[in-house]
């Protein structure tokens, strides 16, 4: 009897995963058409002109964050096989690197670039593009930050873990949104 | 347990692969943004990086793997 009550509530845990990741899927599915409607204002208002941007700057970012999803797969992949210690790393430096991101962002490419929000479309759609995206980031890392306190207090395991898969599939769409923002302020047109 | 450490050495091995071939794709786009090339070309660039993210960091497969009832 105790042993079908286990497989019970084992099952039924693994639906409640199932049903949490079909939630997230669909919420990262919403999601993707403010930065799709983004996407489709900046072709709509500067069609072939890109505005004047710091190059390796942009090339710098961009790695960063492609460097942080690996780190991010990483420590999910090390959680899912109890191997705690490589968890708590690769969180870490996905941390710091999505804090690093936000600086490169913000704190440099805000102050490089010679237009501001009010400086036409131009300005308005690369702060509207990037601080969006910067928000999600930020939210990223808070995010980041909780599962990183509680990992370190051994709150995960590799039986349960959805918060950090959680984590790590948001991680990675605030990525993949860059992939195409990437191009599309940096690469895409003429100066 | 030896299969555990074996799962958990491939996975972390697929993922350094996958940081390669991002890295290499995000200089091809650099590449091609810098030479003025026709947009087309970095969107398909753009979306080949995206997809390898969704399929090996996102694992969209789980999704559907999970079927009605919590079995997998």
């Amino acid at each position: 009897m105790s042993s079908r009550s286990s497989s019970l509530a084992h099952r039924s845990d693994e639906y409640q995963v199932g049903t949490n990741r079909l939630g997230l899927w669909l919420f990262i599915v919403s999601d993707s058409f403010v930065f799709g409607a983004l996407l489709i204002t900046r072709f709509y208002l500067l069609g072939d002109r890109r505005p004047h941007l710091e190059q390796s700057l942009g090339l710098i970012v961009t790695s960063v964050l492609l460097v942080s999803s690996f780190f991010m797969n990483r420590a999910e992949t090390a959680i899912a096989h109890n191997d705690r210690r490589t968890f708590l790393f690769s969180t870490a430096m996905t941390l710091i690197l999505g804090v690093a991101f936000l600086v490169g962002v913000i704190g440099f490419e805000w102050r490089l670039a010679p237009f501001g929000p009010a400086d036409g479309a131009e300005g308005a759609i690369f702060y509207m593009m990037t601080g969006m995206h910067a928000f999600h980031v930020l939210t990223g890392v808070l995010f980041l930050f909780v599962v990183l306190r509680n990992g370190l207090r051994g709150h995960y395991s590799a039986e349960s873990h959805w918060a950090v898969e959680a984590a790590a599939n948001y991680w990675h769409f605030v990525d993949v949104v860059w992939i195409f923002f990437y191009p599309a302020l940096y690469l895409i047109g003429r100066v | 347990m030896k299969d555990h450490d074996k799962d958990k050495t491939i996975a972390f091995r697929r993922g350094v692969v996958v940081l390669l071939a991002l890295a290499i794709l995000t200089a091809v786009e650099y590449w091609l943004g810098i030479s003025e090339t026709p947009a087309v070309f970095l969107w398909v660039v753009g979306l080949v990086k995206a997809v390898l993210v969704v399929w090996f960091f996102m694992h969209i497969g789980r999704i559907l793997e999970t079927q009605e009832g919590g079995q997998r």
